[in-house]
Formats: structure tokens, sequence, C-alpha cells
């Protein structure tokens, strides 16, 4: 029989009698706490019916030396004076049980109640939350700003949703946390001068459902990724593990030694910050030397030198295409890069397409295609869709320094859609200078297609019906 | 501020500050408050031990004797005062109960 049992913590810091009911239920099955933490540990001992207690001591820390302060043992003394037997302690938190069903409960007076725990959140706790809401703010606005500026190539990659939802979901937990707890607080301080202990509640449940869901975005987004860039993602999750358990083993170490709290914070603090920043330096120098990036598939690396002596190595790709410059226009060049990709959600899928001259050989003047077709297979997101590929062009931003708008003057214009056999067509017109551009926009069904290049210049209806048959027959 | 916390007392501060007119250890004052109150008051030790550190800090009782972790406290003159204000404050209220329950009857 199994002496040891570990447990996910999915209870709330301040959820005192969450953890006390739990705890109950978990010694009666004959199962006691003896470790705190993220994971919890339980050892073997006899199923017997124990009242526990979860008391907070606000002066202690999670980076305290492991000998607790002359007052924490003294306050651990009038415990034990009063029956309570210490099961377990981290940080501020310790667990306390009593076999003893008259045994004084540790806190007898409310409102003291309230006010110790609120001490304590106020030290740790909420500045944890406020810090992980706001980076996940932060990086929500990131990842939106990407399905702001072009929403089908974002619904289209698995990885892009999963992003926006996990940090939508952690930004949720750690505010729901947050006011949970002040909504407690408040009523508990009403309930206190009434002398009356107002019990705590968490949701250990939706908290697993949701840790669930915010593990399975990260390993969407890592399966998901592409050859190319899952080296990438893969030495950035392993880096940031070990930054963690470095981190985590300084905060240990000190602790052991006995250095003082400000101490450890200190030190640990700059270890991390340093840790990061060299894995950040470390990942970006290994990107741009090419070492995390595999050579691509169904491809041929070449190598330009620029005016300067410098050089920079490509890659000619040569994937089948549906539709090529070939089937349009007569091309001497031949020395062509055809690349596609493809990308799919549950929301929508998207291919790209592009046959573009080598770098370098922009004297050849040779003609160029590329398309993107985007089927949006949630329906009620189509006309959200178009909108999205209509005002791509204006959307497109570049920010350096200030955020600048290239192509604002680049409007789709509605033109006639028969000869391309769409449902609907666009054209792209330059506001500005009063011309057209070699863009197009069509529709059918739910499905988009965004066709340029100059080798669709003074295209003819025959062309025009086989760009049409090529990019929007499903 | 101090003052303003502890403008009225509950009953639990009552008893702890009463326990301490004589020098007593702070682990004993729980025993002491039963027994003071024939076992009706039970202050727990979370309670004792936050209490014990804000009438220290507030000047209400004072550390005498420390032998190890066992730490003794004994009331001073302030935490008297308002001990004896409290206890103002209770006759007053058990007074207005008392005339107005004799003028009913």
């Amino acid at each position: 029989m199994r002496g040891v049992k570990y447990e996910l913590n999915s209870y709330s810091f301040y959820d005192r009698t969450g953890i006390e009911r739990h705890l109950e239920k978990m010694a009666a099955r004959g199962w006691l706490i003896e470790r705190l933490g993220s994971i919890w540990r339980y050892r073997r001992a006899e199923p017997k019916k124990l009242r526990f207690s979860i008391v907070y001591y606000p002066d202690s820390s999670e980076f305290a030396p492991e000998q607790p302060s002359e007052g924490e043992l003294t306050f651990w003394d009038y415990c034990a004076q009063a029956g309570w037997v210490r099961a377990a302690h981290r940080g501020q938190m310790s667990v306390f049980f009593s076999g003893d069903e008259r045994a004084v409960p540790i806190d007898t007076d409310a409102a003291l109640q309230v006010e110790t725990l609120h001490e304590t959140m106020k030290r740790e706790q909420i500045t944890s939350y406020l810090i992980i809401s706001g980076i996940a703010l932060w990086q929500l606005v990131r990842v939106w700003r990407g399905f702001a500026s072009d929403l089908t190539a974002s619904l289209a990659v698995p990885s892009e949703l999963f992003g926006l939802c996990d940090w939508l979901l952690l930004m949720l937990l750690s505010l729901g946390e947050l006011g949970g707890y002040y909504l407690w607080r408040r009523r508990a301080k009403r309930a206190a001068e009434a002398g009356q202990f107002l019990p705590t509640r968490s949701h250990p449940g939706l908290q697993r459902a949701i840790l669930a869901l915010v593990l399975l975005g990260f390993g969407v987004t890592i399966f998901d990724s592409s050859r190319t860039e899952r080296p990438m993602l893969l030495v950035g999750l392993a880096g940031v593990l070990l930054v963690y358990a470095a981190v985590q083993g300084t905060k240990a170490v000190l602790k052991r030694r006995g250095a003082g709290t400000g101490k450890n914070k200190a030190v640990t603090y700059a270890v991390s910050f340093a840790l990061s920043f060299a894995l950040m330096f470390g990942i970006l120098r290994a990107e741009r030397a090419g070492v995390l990036r595999p050579e691509p598939e169904n491809a041929t690396p070449y190598v330009v030198e620029y005016s300067g002596g410098d050089t920079t190595q490509y890659y000619a790709y040569h994937d089948a295409l549906p539709l090529s410059v070939q089937d349009l226009k007569k091309t001497d060049y031949d020395r062509y890069s055809c690349e596609l990709s493809e990308s799919a959600s549950a929301l929508a899928a998207q291919t790209v397409g592009k046959q573009s001259m080598r770098e370098g050989d922009g004297e050849s003047n040779a003609l160029e295609l590329s398309y993107r077709v985007t089927d949006v297979r949630f329906a009620p997101l189509f006309s959200l869709c178009l909108r999205s590929e209509l005002s791509y062009f204006q959307n497109y931003t570049i920010t350096f320094y200030r955020t600048h708008h290239p192509f604002r003057n680049l409007v789709f214009r509605e033109t006639d859609a028969a000869p391309w056999g769409a449902e609907r067509a666009w054209r792209l017109y330059n506001k500005k200078d009063g011309d057209w551009n070699d863009t197009w926009l069509l529709t059918r069904g739910t499905r988009i297609v965004r066709v340029n290049g100059t080798a669709l210049s003074g295209l003819g209806e025959a062309q025009m019906a086989l760009i049409g048959e090529r990019l929007l027959s499903i | 501020m101090a003052r303003e916390k502890f403008g009225t007392l509950t009953e639990q501060m009552f008893y702890i500050l009463l326990a301490l007119r004589d020098e007593c250890c702070g682990m004993d004052v729980m025993a002491r408050v039963s027994e003071l109150t024939g076992g009706r008051v039970a202050v727990g030790p979370g309670t004792l031990y936050n209490l014990l550190e804000q009438f220290a800090a507030a000047g209400y009782i004072e550390e005498t004797r420390a032998e190890g972790r066992r730490r003794s406290y004994r009331l001073t003159a302030a935490g008297r005062t308002l001990l004896e204000n409290e206890v103002e404050r209770l006759r007053a209220l058990l007074c207005d109960y008392e005339r107005l329950m004799r003028e009913e009857k």
C-alpha cells in the first residue's frame, strides 16, 4: 500500500474553510497532510475524525528562512498548548489539526481573523495576483492586436486561438481570485461586526478545469507549430522550465542557509531577471544564427552576396502550387521559388501560395504571383472575416518608434464578379493616386480569396475564369 | 489609531487585559481567562497571540520576563486606564438599562 499521496492544490490561498473541510475528508480516508505548496503531499495514517485549522502568519514569507522566527515559534507553542498539532507549514500558511472535538478554535475573534488574513494577503498574494493579471492583460492585448489586424490568418492558427483563450483565462482566474477575496472580505467584515465567522469559498473544480484548458492550449501551440517553429518553442519551453527550477532552487538554498527574507527576495528576483534575460538573449542569438531553424523540406538553399560583402542564406521552395504564373502568362524565368503553406483550425483554414523570384534576381523583372485562400469553417464569422480582409491594407501597421499605416490609401472597391465565377469581387484602389492595383478579393460561399502579383496585370476574362476555377472551387 | 481600535473592548480583549493585572505567561492567559469566566469565555491561541502583540504594540501591556519563548506580560498604567474606561462604559450601559426598566415597572 502506498504510503504517500500527492494532490494538485487548486484551492484559493484564502479559502480557509474549503481547505479545512478537504483535509478533514482526507484524514477520515487515512491521509494526513504533511507538505503544502502547489502540490500537496499526504502520508498514510490511521483514518481518523480530525478537526483542521488553517492559520495565517503575516510576518512570514515564501522567502523566509526554513527555521521559523521566534514569533512564529511562539505562536505555534500557543497552538500546541491549546491542543493543536502542526501538520504542515509553508510561507505564511500553517495547517494544524486536533483530535479533540472540544478544543478551543485557534481563532475565536472573527474581526481579528479577517484583519490577520488581510495583512497576510497584502504582503504577497495580492501583489502576485496583480502581476499575473498585468502580464496576462499585456499578452492578451498583444494577441488581440494580431486578430484585429489580420483576423483570418489568426483564426486559422489553433495556437493563436488557444493563446487568446489561455491569456484570457489566466487573467480571469487571477482577477477572479482577487475579486472573490475582496467580496468575501467585505461580507466577512460585516459578519464579524455581529461576532460571526463567514466561511470562505473557492471553486477548486473550476480552477482545475481552467488550468487543464491552459495546459491544453500550450500543448496545442507546440503540437500545432510548424516544423521550423517547433525547435524554438521547445527550447523556449525547456528554458522557461530551467529558469523556474533555478529560481526555485536559489530560493530553497537561501532558505536552508537562513538568509533573511529581504536578502532572499532580492537575490531570487535578481537571479530570475538575469536568467530570463539570458534565455531571451540566447534564443534570439540562436534564432538569428539559424541554429534553431531546421532546413525546410522541399527547398534549396542559396546564398546572396550584397554590395557590402555581407551574405545571407535564403531558400527556393519547390512546392506544387494550385495556380502558377505559367498558367497565366509566358515567362522565361526558371528559378522561381514556389512556396505553399497551410494552416487550419476548427474556425478557419488558410492556404497561402507564393511564386516569386529568388532574392538578388530583381533585375530579371520576372512576373510574380501570390494568393491566400481562406475557408471560414464557422459560417457566422464569415462577414467579420470578409470585413477584416477588405480592410487588410488599412489595418496593416508597422511599429517603429510609432505606429505607421503605410497602405492606408489602399481600399478595396467592388467590381464585376462574373468573369471570376465569384459571388462578389473587389479590386484594390489607391485613393491618393487614383490607380488600380493588381490585387483582387474574391468570395464564393464561405471562401475568401486574395490574389495579387505582377502576373495579374492586364488580365483577360479567360485568365480570370481560370483563377476563379483554381482558387474558388472547393 | 490604537486607541480608536480599542475604543470598545470585546469580551476576549477585556478578559485578557483583566488576566494580566498580575504578571502572567502569555501561554497561560488562555487558561486564566477560562478560570476567570468559569469557562464561559474561551480565547483561541491565534486570537490570544495576535491580541498580545497588538496590546504590547499599543502600550497596554508590557513584557516582564522571557524564558526562552515563554514570555510574561503585565498590564501597564495605560492598559489599566483602558480597562477602567471600558468598565465605566459597561457600568453606564447597565445603569441606563436598570433605570429604564425600573421606570417601565
